[in-house]
């Protein structure tokens, strides 16, 4: 059964900014998206917070402004990562606000949930321990992408790392998990620079 | 010129310590590399770039490894983004100073066959120690209740290499060194009225351990004393541009009425500002590392877990003040422990920060006595290395002051053929009671583990001895292995880590020769302590009744 398009409504609100409507739900206030963006950015700002994770971008108001706090906190290193996972949505948001002027910040859109814990550059971001801000709205209109999201466990198979690599420093059992590799690795007698390597890095956990 | 690589995974003071080696390979025209964790970086981008520098980044492996997001082979990636960085070079050799799982894995993934490891590491599963230096670092140093030698000589020892560490190990921004000459210029004439006694004394309280730090309430009461007793030693608390250490001198400024010099500065700043203080009031931390390359006098107060005679700063007028009750609270293995007391910790340390400006080689044990600190001052050998003394005259201290001198003494004998000053060695102990006693006790001990061993040399000649009755035999001779303060540690220690060393390959007549050759090293050990603890009776008998005869004859005359 094929997944049916979500329904997008550019509507103006009472203050003349432009809001969205994706399936009835409003993503924006109806009457002034830019105060209502204002008070989320100004209860999430945490100026000890290493960066920020963005669930959902709706048409952008809310990053705006967080990206506001930052440069008057004098943070501007600090980066923002958004998932939005409406790729509709995220164009509108893209022609509003010329995100490319911060180039350290970074959206996904149009991508399936596991994919992204196996891009390099977002797992460095979540390494920081990043602030999750959920923008209430936008997670409502997308929950089964955003609850996948937030409870993934990875698989930690051993195939998994095998097939990443061109050959398999080891042939048996490819489906165990890479810790109980671990634990095979270390009772063999003769070990080859890949699986070594793959115990030095177990040796990380103590 | 070599290609050499030198890795510490340890923390800031061990790799500004390392750095040493490593500057000092580079001079002799060496290419040399160094490698620790990326979150140090911070120190090693203000090193000469003589020095090349590379970085694993352990937080993202950590994180990849404890996170159920994301799959572990990202960790082994991250890990490899390093190793294949290493392995572009033919490494003649590769030191390995932090002594830990990690780097020993590592090395032979990164090694040739030609290249020479100095310290531990990994073949397959088995850890290999390349000579006695690495067994001393690895398996003996951190067991004794004394550190007798330290950290800086374990690794010129281990390495082979003598350190010729100037103060170009690190690098200085023109500017920052303007703004800092400007500025204590600036408090110099603003406190002028006190001439030449004028001393800028950096305070640097905070370390990345919290246990290790000079907490806010004795910075307080050190400053607050400081000026009552000598107004011309003017305190200067210097910290780092993070959260933490800003909330903790917020805290002790508010206390002092905003009434001290502060100052916040990056480690690009930090050079400057230690190179131009006239003395270190400092926790056992990175600074003092630097201070020691910069020549900055240094009083280290030395808070953490560590016994008192561990490694230290290296100045020759520099001085350790190890507090009783910390030392009791920390140190498990410590004989006696105290109560803690109610000292006024900032009047102690105003008293002796004004006695050591005043005169730094004169120290008056007995203030520090009544003060419940013990303190230890840095003597440099000959050799270019430094032996640390306490001067505490309390009976436990003054026992490890003792086991102290003589395990440093016989370690050297026994690792480095060093000959020894039988003279200075007595002069020192004869200061110490137990001797004569401790000397007798040991002898009891070395005859009765040498039985332990001509049995097993003899039952490990017998044809057809099953291995059971020689692995009993050996047991024997292990358990001695309890006696952390015997000076027989060492040597059956070395058997010891000889034995679980055998080749797994042997066959069980090669087996039997291999540890018939370790019996006859360790008996040749046993034999070397026994004269050693002889020729020190003997002289010490000398000095003796030389000093009785002066006696009489003082009493003559």
């Amino acid at each position: 059964m094929s997944q049916e398009k979500p329904r997008i409504l550019v509507e103006h609100s009472k203050s003349n900014h432009k809001t969205i409507k994706v399936n009835g739900i409003y993503i924006h206030s109806r009457y002034n998206p830019v105060k209502e963006a204002k008070s989320f950015a100004t209860a999430s700002f945490d100026e000890n917070a290493s960066g920020y994770l963005v669930l959902g971008s709706g048409l952008g108001y809310h990053i705006d402004e967080l990206q506001s706090l930052l440069e008057e906190a004098g943070q501007t290193h600090k980066r923002i990562f958004v998932i939005e996972p409406n790729a509709d949505v995220f164009e509108l948001a893209d022609t509003y606000f010329d995100f490319t002027t911060s180039m350290k910040n970074r959206f996904y859109t149009d991508i399936e949930f596991d994919e992204l814990f196996f891009n390099e550059e977002f797992v460095s971001f979540l390494a920081m321990k990043p602030k999750i801000l959920i923008h209430p709205a936008s997670y409502n209109a997308n929950k089964a992408f955003f609850e996948s999201f937030l409870t993934y466990k990875c698989k930690n198979s051993y195939s998994e790392y095998s097939e990443y690599r061109s050959a398999a420093p080891c042939t048996e059992d490819l489906k165990k998990d890479l810790k109980n590799v671990r634990k095979d690795l270390q009772k063999q007698t003769k070990l080859t620079n890949d699986e070594q390597l793959l115990l030095a890095t177990y040796e990380f956990l103590g | 010129m070599k290609d050499i690589l030198i890795i510490n995974l340890k923390r800031f003071g061990d790799i500004t310590l390392s750095t040493r080696l490593a500057y000092s390979l580079a001079g002799q025209g060496h290419n040399v590399h160094f490698l620790c964790f990326k979150e140090f970086s911070g120190i090693t981008n203000i090193m000469n770039p003589k020095i090349n520098f590379h970085y694993i980044d352990r937080k993202r492996i950590e994180f990849i490894l404890k996170s159920q997001l994301v799959n572990d082979h990202l960790a082994i990636d991250e890990l490899k983004k390093t190793i294949n960085e290493l392995k572009e070079y033919d490494w003649d050799e590769i030191h390995n100073l932090s002594n830990d799982k990690i780097a020993s894995r590592i090395i032979p993934t990164i090694m040739s066959e030609n290249t020479k490891v100095r310290g531990v590491q990994y073949r397959d599963n088995e850890l290999i120690h390349s000579g006695s230096w690495e067994i001393y670092f690895n398996n003996i140093a951190n067991e004794l209740t004394t550190y007798p030698v330290s950290l800086h000589e374990i690794f010129f020892r281990l390495s082979g290499h003598k350190d010729s560490t100037d103060s170009t190990l690190f690098t200085r921004s023109a500017s920052h060194e303007e703004t800092v000459l400007k500025n204590f210029e600036k408090i110099r004439q603003k406190f002028s009225s006190y001439g030449n006694d004028i001393r800028l004394m950096g305070i640097t309280p905070f370390s990345s351990s919290r246990e290790k730090d000079i907490s806010s309430d004795e910075v307080v009461s050190t400053i607050e004393a400081l000026k009552a007793r000598s107004p011309y030693i003017i305190p200067i608390l210097i910290h780092a541009p993070i959260q933490a250490e800003k909330n903790a001198v917020k805290e002790i400024l508010e206390k002092l009425n905003n009434n001290l010099i502060t100052i916040e500065c990056d480690f690009a700043a930090l050079v400057s500002v230690v190179e131009n203080i006239d003395l270190l009031f400092s926790t056992d931390s990175l600074f003092v590392h630097m201070a020691n390359v910069l020549k900055t006098p240094v009083i280290c107060v030395s808070n953490g877990p560590s016994p008192t005679l561990f490694q230290g700063t290296l100045g020759a007028s520099d001085l350790i003040l190890c507090r009783e009750d910390i030392y009791a609270n920390h140190n498990t293995r410590s004989a006696t422990v105290e109560e803690s007391t109610n000292t006024n910790w900032g009047e102690a340390y105003s008293q002796i920060i004004t006695s050591h400006v005043q005169n730094p080689r004169e120290i008056n044990s007995e203030v520090f006595e009544e003060l419940g600190i013990n303190a230890v001052i840095p003597s440099h050998t000959q050799d270019g290395f430094v032996s640390y003394k306490n001067i505490s005259l309390k009976p436990n201290h003054k026992d490890s002051q003792m086991l102290y001198v003589l395990q440093r003494n016989f370690f050297l004998k026994m690792l480095t053929a060093t000959p020894i000053n039988m003279k200075e060695i007595t002069e020192e102990l004869k200061k110490h009671d137990g001797l004569e006693s401790f000397i007798t006790e040991e002898k009891e001990k070395i005859l009765n583990v040498t039985k332990k061993v001509l049995n097993c040399l003899r039952v490990t000649k017998v044809q057809g001895q099953n291995s059971s009755t020689i692995i009993n035999h050996m047991s024997e001779i292990f358990s001695f292995l309890d006696n952390k303060k015997s000076l027989l540690y060492a040597p059956i220690c070395y058997f010891y880590v000889e034995c679980s060393q055998a080749p797994a390959v042997a066959t069980q007549e090669e087996k039997l020769k291999y540890f018939e050759f370790k019996l006859f090293n360790l008996k040749n050990n046993i034999q070397a302590l026994f004269q050693f603890l002889k020729d020190i009776e003997v002289t010490s008998l000398d000095s003796k009744n030389q000093s009785t005869v002066n006696r009489h004859r003082e009493q003559r005359f």
